[in-house]
């Protein structure tokens, strides 16, 4: 019997065909390795072939015991499985590049926040930026920067997240920011006047996302109508069961609330 | 025979590389669906986190079309309105929804919430602080009721469908679409006790003042 009708003979006995040609490789080359070993001892080729042959022992043998490692079952799903894992890689692709691109640009704003104080009128807040100002829900709230422009400030407001799910934190909590100063005024903020069918305003949260990234928001918060003698605002947002605060220093100092 | 064991770590091979492939796979279209979440609670936390509400109690839930997921919940002062849709129809993966939050009026035995008439139409649900009212009236001004005269018409629907001390109003199904964003904002709500008398009847709203009575 030669290597080749061996290795046929064997894989008869194996039920899962797409396993044959690894198996008649992996039996050839330990017979063709134990060829050359005889050959080596002076065995002639023909000689050394049927002695190998011989040792490898009964195909129907082999051909089982290799039958039972080499499921059809778990073969089967395994090769279908990969096929339907790479259609679906296939079909996904571009919409991966795209989604991928499209993710890409969030991690990097549009325009930098350094920018933010040449889009304003009016003289620069000191001791901006307060970092990590208050915590709530996962986010971190610094007061980035602000301006104080006569009776008007504008603070820009930074919010931190760690999880893709905090993505977009919603503008409209802060339209019930309530704003008060150490003078005693209290403001109204837009969700107020709205709710009461007020046409003036004093306190108003917009963004426009051009300095966001995957990971912070930025709101502008304006605050209209601040007395002069005015040295502190404090923004509190009531609207749940667990409030949070930050103050903003308009003379600076620290806001932490 | 020991050679051709090797086989089957190369098939444990074969299947670590496709559970990762599979992985991958996942991944991606996690990322590409726009990080949704695993259950529905947490897309609910998701989206009470997003709108710093903290965690409110929740005092009803039900579900809206396609899969949408309503609940009523009190933090505070504070009810909120929020709702979270499945992807895909698979209820597998949740995406944070809309969350309207309106604070309390305790001297007002009952206050309207402000559902989204686009996502689940026909639906009004109200707030009671008075135990003794049973059972809630809600009236609005509606345009053109099917089968009825043409112009605007009052419609009155109640309930006694309480629970937590929030009941949930349903207009006729045919109706449902009348009930809009103007007639949401122009509600009006009147309590009876479990006798059938009036115990809190809502300011009169403007619509009212024009010839309806």
């Amino acid at each position: 019997m030669t290597i080749p009708d061996y290795c046929a003979a064997v894989c008869r006995f194996v039920r899962f065909s797409p396993d044959h040609a690894a198996i008649t490789a992996e039996l050839t080359a330990h017979l063709e390795d134990a060829v050359g070993a005889r050959e080596s001892r002076g065995v002639p080729h023909e000689q050394a072939v049927v002695q190998a042959v011989d040792a490898m022992g009964d195909p129907a043998e082999v051909g089982k015991a290799l039958d039972a490692l080499h499921s059809p079952l778990l073969g089967w799903v395994q090769i279908w499985v990969r096929r339907v894992l790479v259609l679906c890689a296939v079909l996904m692709l571009l919409p991966a590049l795209t989604g991928l691109w499209t993710l890409s640009k969030t991690f990097v704003p549009q325009e930098h926040p350094a920018q933010w104080q040449s889009t304003q009128t009016g003289e620069a807040l000191p001791g901006l930026p307060i970092r990590n100002a208050a915590k709530h829900s996962g986010y971190t709230l610094s007061l980035w920067d602000g301006v104080r422009d006569g009776d008007t400030v504008a603070l820009l407001v930074r919010l931190e997240h760690f999880s893709p799910w905090l993505r977009s934190p919603s503008e409209w909590a802060f339209q019930s920011l309530t704003v008060t100063d150490n003078v005693g005024s209290t403001y109204i903020n837009w969700a107020t006047a709205q709710e009461a069918h007020l046409e003036e305003f004093q306190v108003y949260a917009s963004s426009n996302g051009r300095y966001d990234t995957f990971f912070s928001t930025y709101f502008t918060l304006t605050v209209y109508n601040v007395p002069p003698e005015a040295d502190i605002l404090t923004f509190t947002l009531a609207q749940s069961g667990e409030p949070f605060s930050f103050s903003l220093p308009l003379n600076g100092g620290d806001g932490h609330a | 025979m020991r050679k051709f064991f090797r086989k089957q770590r190369t098939q444990g091979q074969k299947l670590r590389r496709d559970l990762l492939l599979l992985l991958l796979l996942a991944v991606l279209g996690w990322v590409l669906l726009d990080f949704p979440c695993f259950t529905r609670n947490q897309a609910f936390s998701a989206l009470e986190d997003r709108n710093f509400y903290g965690n409110g109690q929740v005092l009803r839930t039900l579900e809206g079309n396609y899969g949408h997921q309503y609940r009523i919940t009190r933090a505070g002062d504070c009810y909120a309105w929020e709702q979270v849709w499945p992807v895909l129809f698979s209820r597998i993966l949740w995406q944070p929804g809309q969350m309207e939050v309106i604070s309390d009026d305790p001297e007002a035995p009952l206050v309207a919430l402000p559902v989204d008439p686009d996502f689940l139409p026909g639906v009004v649900a109200v707030v009671s602080h008075d135990a003794s009212i049973v059972t809630v009236e809600v009236t609005y001004p509606a345009l053109c009721r099917p089968g009825g005269p043409e112009g605007w018409q009052k419609v009155t629907i109640s309930s006694a469908d309480c629970v937590n001390n929030c009941l949930l109003l349903r207009a006729p199904e045919e109706e449902a679409a009348q009930l809009d964003h103007q007639a949401m904002d122009a509600l009006s709500l009147t309590g009876y006790d479990a006798a059938g008398a009036v115990v809190w009847r809502s300011p009169q709203p403007d619509w009212s003042l024009y010839g309806w009575n």
